[in-house]
């Protein structure tokens, strides 16, 4: 027992910095897929992105390439693909927002104010000091559910926000659903949802929360009917959270954002 | 040679099928007879996928053995235009899940099966509450249901126990809730637009084995198109499935603790795995390797700074993993805690036919690795280690001792690194060919079958998942165990419930 208790003094605390200024970086990975940047001197429209996602996440909108964070895996192949290499992911890892049309992102002509990503002033004020949150994986592959479980570990150690992961419904505040919501899992999310006091919270977490990411359609390119293709389709969410699968830091910032702890 | 198969018969040379290796492409066997092949479904080697096809008049029915003693695969294929299967599963248990997945894949009626109930319940409306299943009757039985939410970061299942007071009599795992479509949607040939996202979607069937499971994939389509990896790539990918074998071990461990209230152990093994997870991201980008195999090579750059800190950062995190695997060695409750629980002895793993970790903790020397290498692990070998209790202690036993020597493994790959290209290019696929490619992820054996038509174009996937074969473990795990101990039974088998619904 004294061994463990030295060995634990010994490792000292490990739980990340951030949010603290100047560690923004500290934990992503070198070579960490954020928010993809054009270089507008490169870009000549060619389309060889659009072409090569494949999630059709790159549209043209008004003379510019536009790309839906909501579908986009973070693959990198756009990158890969560009003739003029103008294509390069950033370290920008405020990614979640509160609505799907704030997720669409046009990298050449970006919105002067950025969204406002707090939860209105009634919720909020309940919720920015505890926030009780029952992850439901509803066809999830296994990695975001890993992801986010690593928020409740030492390290990223979300209950310094007053922030935990409970096991039943009904002592719960936000649902964090993950996975496309699979036909079979469909009614299983809704009594969940059902069984939570009011007022509540739906966190769709990962792409294929979000729009069903890869499974949204079939290999033949019709809507994929084993799954609902995202929980907005079933309820109201509050928060996206993009990433395939997010980093925790993603997830986290998201949360903080949510609550007003951070801009 | 001793005798394979639970039954005691050795494999016969005159049984059906093409021998073949791991990941070596045959063309399409003939038709063999169909009571020689069932003849061979009841007492050939070790059973690694057996499924059928519709045609458009009877069905076609296809069969993989493993021989692990000698290395080598064998494929059958046959034909039946009866509507019907007569069940081999009261001699052969190992089949009980494929026979009813032929069942609910092909429409072709099981005959005399134990629980003749659908695998995933694709076509059925019921609810979870109403799915047929096994009941016990008696004045004291009570039936305890579980699921399709339950638990905290759990996937989706739907568990029935049949319980005396607190003891369980029967575990029935009834799954389904995560069908996504997979293994139609990989149906796709590489090169296209399609096929670039069947890759994705293979690294998306179990989300935290993607390594095990693109590699397969990969691999499958490699030897279809008879295209050698480079040395340089071979490397790369063993050493990533490795470091995903040692995060998964590491994320496993610290469940198990969580779920006997071990609480140091807790942190620091969440702690460790995160270490191994972020030196994956140092060459993905992303804790778990999306993106890294691609047909014919690797596609993130591995430059030499990359693999030595690659190298140092697993060292380290090494070190730090001694002392807590220390803990769990040298304290005796949590050993006390965790020894006979949730017992699958020898004979019983393999009437089963459970693979990877879950066998080797019940003294089955099963692991592909070994028994059938390709890649890099033809050169540099890993030993097969198995420990004979069968229980939870064993099963965290075994990732102690695969911890050792994964590091062990990485430390040599990185040390003798292959120069030379990542990528050996892509050819068209063979036509009317088939193959056979398995890996070893950290739950076990993950078997991906790829099958083209005439005109070189996959026509056919098969995806198995260990958790196909390890499920029924867990039920067994189960039997005569007290109801508590569920959580920690089912921590240390860590199944995919996404890699068995597909």
């Amino acid at each position: 027992m004294l061994r463990i208790l030295y060995e634990r003094i010994k490792a000292g605390s490990r739980t990340v910095k951030w949010p603290k200024e100047g560690y923004e970086e500290a934990e992503l990975p070198e070579r960490f897929r954020g928010l993809p940047q054009i270089e507008a001197s490169r870009c000549d429209n060619c389309g060889a992105c659009s072409k090569a996602c494949p999630q059709g996440a790159w549209l043209l909108q008004n003379g510019h390439y536009q790309l839906d964070l909501g579908c986009c895996i973070f693959c990198g192949d756009c990158a890969l693909v560009c003739p003029t290499s103008a294509i390069s992911y950033s370290k920008q890892y405020k990614l979640a927002q509160r609505t799907r049309q704030d997720l669409l992102y046009t990298p050449l002509a970006p919105r002067k104010d950025p969204p406002d990503r707090r939860l209105d002033e009634i919720r909020r004020k309940l919720f920015d000091r505890s926030l009780k949150i029952r992850p439901v994986s509803a066809g999830g592959c296994g990695a975001c559910e890993a992801e986010a479980h690593m928020l409740s570990t030492a390290l990223w150690d979300m209950s310094r926000f007053g922030m935990s992961f409970v096991a039943s419904p009904r002592h719960a505040d936000a649902l964090l659903v993950t996975g496309p919501v699979t036909a079979q899992m469909r009614e299983a999310l809704l009594q969940t949802y059902a069984a939570m006091p009011e007022p509540k919270l739906v966190i769709a977490c990962g792409v294929c929360a979000i729009s069903g990411g890869p499974f949204a359609f079939t290999s033949s390119g019709s809507l994929n009917e084993k799954v609902c293709g995202g929980v907005d389709a079933l309820l109201p969410v509050d928060l996206y959270v993009p990433g395939c699968p997010p980093h925790p830091q993603v997830l986290l910032d998201g949360l903080l954002a949510l609550l007003g702890r951070i801009p | 040679m001793r005798p394979i198969s639970g039954l005691g018969v050795t494999c016969k040379m005159s049984a059906p099928g093409i021998f073949t290796h791991n990941a070596v492409a045959i063309p399409l066997p003939e038709y063999s007879p169909l009571e020689q092949f069932r003849e061979a479904l009841a007492t050939g080697p070790r059973i690694c996928a057996f499924y059928g096809r519709r045609l458009l008049q009877g069905c076609e029915l296809y069969a993989v053995w493993a021989d692990d003693e000698q290395g080598n695969l064998r494929i059958a294929r046959s034909f039946t235009e009866k509507e019907t299967w007569p069940s081999l599963t009261s001699v052969r248990p190992e089949l009980h899940l494929f026979e009813r997945e032929l069942q609910e894949q092909t429409g072709l009626k099981l005959e005399g099966h134990p629980r003749p109930w659908p695998v995933r319940y694709l076509q059925s409306d019921l609810s979870p509450a109403e799915r047929p299943h096994y009941q016990i009757d008696g004045e004291l039985v009570s039936e305890v249901l579980l699921g399709p939410v339950y638990g905290e970061s759990t996937p989706p299942g739907l568990f029935r126990f049949q319980c005396a007071g607190e003891e369980t009599l029967h575990l029935e795992a009834s799954l389904g809730f995560n069908h996504r479509h997979c293994e139609a949607d990989l149906v796709q040939t590489p090169g296209t637009m399609q096929g670039r996202l069947a890759l994705k979607k293979a690294e998306l069937v179990a989300g935290d084995s993607s390594v095990a499971h693109s590699g397969a994939y990969c691999q499958a389509l490699e030897g279809l198109m008879a295209v050698q990896l480079t040395p340089r790539a071979q490397a790369i990918r063993a050493v990533m499935l490795e470091l995903e074998r040692l995060a998964n071990h590491l994320g496993d461990l610290e469940f198990m603790a969580r779920a006997i209230s071990f609480g140091p152990a807790v942190t620091c093994c969440a702690r460790l795995r995160n270490d191994y997870l972020k030196t994956t991201a140092r060459l993905c980008g992303n804790h778990f390797a999306r993106g890294l195999n691609w047909p014919g090579g690797i596609s993130y750059e591995a430059d030499p700074g990359c693999l030595s800190e690659i190298r140092d950062r697993v060292l380290k995190a090494a070190e730090q993993t001694e002392i807590a695997i220390r803990w769990f060695d040298s304290i005796t409750w949590v050993q006390n805690r965790l020894e006979g629980i949730g017992i699958v002895t020898e004979d019983e793993a393999r009437q089963l036919g459970l693979v990877g970790l879950s066998a080797r903790a019940s003294g089955l020397q099963r692991d592909v690795r070994c028994n059938h290498p390709l890649g890099y692990y033809q050169i540099l070998q890993i030993p097969i280690e198995s420990v004979s209790g069968g229980d939870v202690w064993a099963r965290a036993l075994m990732r102690i001792m695969e911890y050792k020597h994964s590091v062990q493994f990485i430390q040599t790959a990185l040390e003798n690194m292959p120069q030379g290209p990542m990528h050996a290019g892509t050819r068209a696929l063979k036509p009317s060919a088939m193959v056979v490619s398995m890996t070893e992820g950290f739950r076990g054996e993950t078997v991906y079958i790829l099958q083209t038509d005439p005109s070189g174009r996959i026509s056919h996937c098969k995806i198995v998942d260990p958790t196909f074969h390890n499920c029924a473990g867990l039920e067994m795990a189960m039997r005569n165990e007290a109801i508590s101990e569920f959580p920690l039974c089912l921590r240390s088998f860590n199944l995919s419930f996404s890699g068995y619904d597909l």
